[in-house]
């Protein structure tokens, strides 16, 4: 064995050792995800030494910008971010997302009463800007037990929306599925409802890979339609999966907010 | 006050020095293989908590029915295993009754709290409050943690159950119930706090809302204690400093977000190894979080007489205790 060797296999399990603490991801400090106008992303991370490395894309690395201060999201966006320091291993990524309120209804109908344990603030909390908790019962959060979901809005003048983003939970062992199908309709100028958009699950709705996760948006796309009444008719999961606990009882739905942009 | 990155002993040869964590006058080196025990002869599932006996024997509680209590010495060398009835061992605290010490296994499983001597023998049983009237059930009442009063009454925290801090005279008679689901939210832990002498009162953790509540001796709530970021499992007193494991700084419960948190004689945090700087704010804690993983789930904190803190783990890997060894 060569004296290269030697050294190599002598000091690279120090090395290992002594880098093998990672570091746990930066905190995004601003709580809200919706927000009107413009709004800041602060981040934090108060350990010596540390940085804070960012993206509006893709995975963060150690080129990526270093966070110094709020960042300004005047639209959309999606931010990546990494904790770094010399002495540890570089953190897993976190993400946040921001989205940006182009339209707000006068007035939401929700014509699917939502289950008495999770009323939240009936309809008001699918357009009061915030975000639901982990906490079910936060108020936030409305909860349907395998009901189709209808909401009927009203704006107070005609617009051109572009989008709808629906913003739900996703907690397979709390029984709490994703949506499967979403179809979304316009009050034409006869007072009929036309459909202006839909999104379906691909082969039916399928089993997220993260046990839990609050901050499920799905968006559908509109066409071209002006109009000030918009109607959505959300379908859930359906039934739970043969290997689930519960198998052939249906999953619950959880709403707390709808975007028009 | 900064947390410590690293230290440079035994720098040489572009090798990195030993992890140091924590804040202040508060610092320590980890050693996540204090114990290397073979898993095949002493295995352990949760780690749950720590007990030092008058001759330096470190107990431990963990949910493992092949030795629900294993007995290690300063070095991390097991010395001694016992126990395959209790299914939930969670709360382990120790007590001298007139030179003799005695082991209190709070066992959420069991729906009882079981004292034994340091060799196993099972000496008495606390049964559920069947009189109290809050519980209409033994399966309603999942203890989590005991505390000895100074007169030798036992107090029992129903953390995995309803929430009260239930009192018995040493003979398990119940005198009284406090606490519950009004004042306390997943009552994890309690502790004996003689600080101030003149005034001992209960350390009682309110984890679920990331507060420590202190209650006079018969039960009136004195104080909270606002720790945001810290869901505390049980408070340990040790000289005029309050130790605990953080089991996670944000949900799920799975969250792998733990550290260790330490206080001062005013309860104000004072270190956090493994965690954010501890920063007050018109004296409002700004809420902490883990930076450093260097742990996932810290359950327990045993304060040796060297300083040195012995960490146990829930859900983390069945992994023995992490020693920190105190370097300033």
């Amino acid at each position: 064995m060569n004296l290269f060797l030697r050294c190599v296999l002598l000091f690279v399990p120090a090395i290992i050792n002594a880098q093998s603490l990672q570091l746990a991801p930066p905190q995004f400090q601003t709580e809200g995800v919706f927000f009107r106008g413009k709004t800041q992303a602060i981040l934090s991370f108060d350990l010596e030494k540390a940085s804070i490395h960012y993206t509006f894309s893709g995975t963060p690395t150690l080129l990526s910008p270093i966070y110094t201060h709020p960042i300004t999201c005047r639209k959309s966006c999606s931010i990546s971010a990494i904790s770094t320091h010399p002495d540890y291993l570089p953190s897993i990524v976190t993400q946040k997302q921001f989205i940006k309120i182009t339209h707000r209804p006068k007035k939401l109908n929700l014509l699917t009463p939502p289950h008495n344990n999770y009323p939240g603030q009936s309809a008001k909390s699918l357009f009061d800007l915030k975000k639901g908790s982990l906490n079910l019962h936060d108020g936030d959060w409305l909860g349907f037990e395998g009901d189709t979901v209808v909401v009927e809005s009203f704006f107070e003048h005609k617009i051109h929306c572009k989008s709808i983003i629906i913003s739900t939970l996703s907690d397979l062992n709390a029984w709490i599925l994703p949506m499967r199908k979403i179809t979304v309709f316009g009050e034409n100028a006869h007072g009929s409802w036309e459909k202006i958009g839909s999104w379906e699950a691909m082969n039916g709705a399928s089993i997220p890979n993260s046990p839990v996760s609050y901050a499920t948006f799905q968006a559908v796309e509109l066409q071209y339609f002006i109009t000030n009444k918009i109607r959505l008719e959300i379908i859930p999961f359906g039934d739970l999966p043969n290997n689930h606990p519960g198998s052939g009882k249906p999953a619950w739905l959880f709403l707390d907010e709808i975007v028009f942009q | 006050m900064k947390q410590s990155s690293l230290i440079t002993t035994g720098f040489c040869f572009g090798l990195k020095p030993e992890p140091i964590i924590g804040h202040g006058n508060f610092q320590y080196r980890i050693n996540q293989n204090w114990c290397t025990a073979n898993q095949a002869e002493f295995p352990v599932k949760n780690c749950h908590e720590m007990a030092m006996d008058s001759t330096g024997r470190i107990f431990m509680t963990t949910d493992d029915t092949r030795n629900n209590i294993l007995i290690f010495n300063k070095d991390g060398k097991i010395t001694g295993a016992w126990g395959r009835d209790y299914p939930g061992a969670h709360g382990l605290t120790l007590h001298n009754e007139n030179g003799i010490e005695f082991l209190y296994i709070a066992d959420y499983e069991r729906n009882q709290v079981i004292k034994t001597t340091l060799d196993g023998k099972v000496i008495q049983l606390f049964e559920w409050p069947a009189d109290s009237g809050k519980y209409a059930n033994k399966q309603e009442f999942h203890p989590t943690e005991t505390a000895i009063a100074p007169n030798g009454d036992v107090f029992v925290a129903d953390g995995y159950g309803k929430d009260y801090i239930v009192h018995y005279s040493p003979n398990g008679t119940l005198i009284n119930v406090f606490g519950g689901p009004e004042q306390l939210k997943n009552a994890h832990g309690i502790a004996l706090d003689t600080r101030d002498k003149n005034v001992p009162c209960w350390l009682v953790t309110s984890r679920a809302e990331n507060q420590l509540k202190r209650f006079s001796l018969d039960g009136i709530l004195l104080e909270t204690i606002s720790l945001p970021g810290a869901y505390i499992c049980r408070p340990v007193v040790y000289q005029e400093h309050v130790f605990f494991a953080v089991l996670i700084s944000q949900l799920p419960w799975d969250s792998g977000t733990g550290f260790v948190c330490i206080l001062d004689k005013n309860n104000r945090v004072i270190s956090a190894p493994g965690a954010s700087t501890p920063r007050y704010e018109e004296a409002l804690l700004q809420p902490l979080y883990q930076t450093i993983k260097a742990f996932k789930h810290p359950h327990d904190v045993l304060v040796d007489t060297d300083d040195s803190i012995y960490v146990t783990q829930w859900n983390s890997g069945n992994v023995y205790p992490t020693k920190l060894t105190r370097v300033s």
